[in-house]
């Protein structure tokens, strides 16, 4: 699956993280790079570190929100 | 305010919206001397009952996207399960009938994956988050739908 280093990376570095809870924190790898106070800006900064290679950016909450939908929809992963 | 009015038709309140790649993305591929594809227009049905926006994959394959997250998700074709699926970041930008009417234009929005909505005659639900930014008005008296932002 896409990502699945930079989750796992996310779930061993969560309780350090959680210190930063609400910022979005930029992870290639099994690095963690720098938090940000917004998407946008931590997204800039993945692209502009690492151009068109895998990284995440990811909020830092201590509990992950479900979102739902009414209507019958198929999540998709990618490769 | 910006605003336009369309008709709901038989889908509901269907809009046209393109979906490109976002500004940070268009430079990692300039910076490789690659094509940035081209804006694709899509037909994305406003759904409150949608929490996130979602888009085809093939939509999002077609723009050669990679993922840059994901979200959790529950809906009735999952059953009570929370499923995953991926997120990526676009420029969306939803326009009204006429050429004239200001479009709503959200960069660096983040979307989820999902399939199931082709057979509807639809690419994309516009979801609560993009809702947040905008009053909706939905007169179904007169068969229309009206969005300021």
């Amino acid at each position: 699956m896409a990502l699945e280093k930079e989750l796992a990376t996310y779930q061993a570095k969560l309780p350090e993280l959680k210190q930063h809870e609400g910022k979005f924190v930029l992870i290639h790898g099994d690095q963690v790079v720098d938090t940000f106070s917004s998407y946008d800006d931590a997204l800039k900064e993945g692209y502009k570190q690492f151009g068109l290679e895998p990284f995440l950016v990811k909020q830092i909450l201590a509990i992950e929100p479900v979102f739902c939908f009414t209507r019958p929809i198929a999540p998709v992963r990618a490769s | 305010m910006p605003h336009f009015t369309l008709t709901i038709d038989a889908a509901g309140p269907v809009v046209n919206a393109g979906v490109s790649v976002s500004e940070g993305r268009k430079g990692a591929l300039l910076a490789q001397n690659l094509l940035v594809p081209g804006m694709r227009i899509i037909r994305a049905l406003v759904d409150t009952g949608a929490s996130f926006t979602s888009i085809e994959p093939g939509v999002l394959a077609a723009l050669n996207l990679t993922p840059t997250g994901t979200i959790d998700i529950v809906t009735p074709s999952t059953g009570s399960g929370v499923h995953t699926a991926d997120t990526y970041d676009i420029d969306f930008l939803i326009g009204g009938a006429a050429a004239s009417d200001t479009p709503l234009s959200i960069p660096n929005l983040r979307v989820a994956a999902s399939e199931l909505f082709l057979k509807q005659g639809i690419h994309a639900l516009i979801g609560r988050d993009v809702l947040q930014r905008c009053i909706l008005v939905y007169n179904g008296s007169v068969n229309t739908f009206s969005l300021c932002f």
